[in-house]
């Protein structure tokens, strides 16, 4: 009997195998059923004793929430939400930017013999591209990707140059890889948002859920970014670093839609001063104990967000050329 | 609605999510696990006025995660020779995990098990156990460890000895005897 090799084992253990070691232990378990019952019984014990009950306790409880809040969809309109969210699930959100020069206009062009498909969108609006896999991806302005018309059996690539967010097809098989001349995303997990500038100096990639892997075209190394971080990576320093933050607001151009989630009142200012080009002035009695979720239409002008603020929110604001002074409501604080 | 229902069916929830979310991670992994077991609390919801939540329900729930699991890991595809080897391992870890396999399901409800084992590496002299859980519990290298804990490579490895040889003996009723010459 090949006795499996301690190293083999504990990759195993580990999730850590490569294909050969998964050949050399599906052999061992096939020997017999004793192999197999005494390897899964000991990954079992291994597994169990890692088990953390304070993270599981906290795991349950999120849980629980969505699950009342899955059944309170479901019986309020029945199917439609739920295939909707499945759908979403298995979706991974991947958005990338890359300046280009030059109005292209819109045009799908085929190249025969290599069965890629190439997208130019000079438009000004955005474009929304179905790719063979069900990867759905919105062009922005200047944008031009290049997929083939079948994907390759072992991973997806796409190459795009302009500003691009994707929402990938889950398939844990087939990695899905976006190539720009600076830098390559990898999606690992399920649901991630890349960004990444070509023309510019930096090029970058946020992450809004899930996991992806980033990496320099040029050796300058690779990081596996969690949620809310981002990989930005200067071209000609070469040095690739991460940084936290909302990634969210990097995909905000594709649907239009500037999400808050819990921010109060100077998380909120922040952002209106990003998207409005406006400076915002608290006066010192604001409170920031409250916090707001909502989403704002990007296309609405800063006065009608800033009244619909005022609706939610108890504040009184006064607007003075590019100056916003915002102060709490009188009586209601 | 049925309040009474409403009651049992969160109480149920609470006391198996954790349970049946390690028993699906064993068969399909993390990625997909979570939602199998809302999917099955879903189904059970929705069958409220037929089904009654009684004895019968760890069975139930086990042999609804299992069914469900199964139908994932069948729509895994089967690409390379390498992906059939894990196709193979999964399948036969599969029927392992079986829910008529009671001692399995056992060993996952029974928490005591698990306290026995983590009573057990908390035995461990200080910085052996500190050493032992960073490797265990966190993943790292030795290498890693070492580093950190600012000590040589060789006392990380001595310390991993000697807790291994411990826990060897301190746990040989449950196949933890293996882990000696697994982890170096």
């Amino acid at each position: 009997m090949n006795e499996l090799s301690d190293e083999t084992l504990r990759k195993y253990l580990e999730g850590e195998c490569s294909g050969e070691d998964f050949i050399r232990i599906n052999a061992w378990i096939k020997e017999s059923d004793e192999n197999a019952r005494k390897l899964f019984l000991l990954e079992e014990t291994y597994q169990a004793g890692k088990r953390n009950p304070f993270q599981e306790r906290k795991q349950t409880e999120q849980a629980e929430a969505r699950l009342f809040k899955r059944i309170g969809e479901e019986t309020a309109t029945r199917q439609k939400t739920l295939r909707l969210r499945n759908w979403m699930r298995y979706a991974a959100i991947l958005a990338v930017v890359l300046m280009t020069g030059g109005g292209l206009g819109y045009w799908i062009f085929e190249v025969p013999s290599s069965e890629d498909i190439l997208i130019a969108n000079a438009d000004n609006n955005v474009r929304t591209v179905v790719l063979p896999d069900g990867t759905k991806v919105w062009l922005n302005h200047s944008a031009t990707l290049t997929y083939p018309r079948k994907f390759a059996e072992r991973q997806r690539s796409v190459h795009l140059e302009g500003e691009a967010y994707f929402e990938v097809t889950k398939n844990p098989h087939k990695p899905f890889i976006v190539e720009s001349d600076a830098m390559r995303v990898r999606v690992l997990g399920t649901t991630f948002n890349f960004k990444s500038s070509h023309n510019c100096r930096v090029a970058e990639a946020s992450l809004i859920e899930g996991e992806i892997e980033v990496k320099g075209q040029n050796e300058e190394g690779m990081i596996v970014l969690a949620p809310g971080q981002k990989a930005e990576l200067n071209k000609s320093t070469g040095r690739l670093q991460v940084k936290q933050v909302d990634a969210r607001m990097d995909a905000v151009w594709h649907n239009g839609l500037i999400p808050f989630e819990q921010a109060d009142i100077f998380a909120i200012a922040k952002t209106l001063e990003r998207f409005y080009g406006v400076k915002i002035i608290l006066s010192p009695d604001i409170r920031s104990n409250k916090t707001y979720s909502g989403v704002i239409k990007r296309k609405d002008n800063i006065e009608s967000v800033l009244q619909s603020l005022h609706n939610s929110i108890p504040i009184q604001y006064k607007i003075e050329e590019n100056n916003i002074f915002i102060s709490s409501q009188k009586g209601t604080n | 609605m049925n309040e009474e229902f409403d009651i049992t069916y969160k109480a149920t929830f609470r006391k198996y999510h954790a349970n049946l979310l390690f028993y699906a991670t064993r068969i399909i992994g993390d990625e997909e696990a979570e939602d199998v077991v809302q999917d099955v609390f879903v189904e059970l919801w929705k069958r409220k006025d037929s089904i009654e939540i009684g004895e019968q329900i760890q069975a139930f729930l086990y042999r609804a995660v299992y069914t469900r699991s199964l139908n994932v890991l069948k729509h895994r595809g089967i690409e390379s020779n390498y992906y059939t080897a894990m196709e193979e391992i999964a399948q036969k870890r599969a029927e392992f995990y079986q829910p008529d396999n009671n001692e399995v399901i056992r060993r996952i409800e029974d928490r005591e098990l698990r306290n026995e084992i983590q009573e057990a590496i908390n035995e461990l002299p200080d910085k052996c156990r500190e050493v032992f859980k960073l490797s265990y519990l966190h993943h790292m290298k030795n290498k890693e460890i070492a580093d950190v804990m600012d000590v040589s490579l060789r006392t990380v490895e001595a310390h991993m000895y000697k807790a291994l040889k411990f826990l060897r003996t301190r746990l040989s009723h449950l196949c933890f005897l293996f882990l000696l010459f697994f982890l170096k």
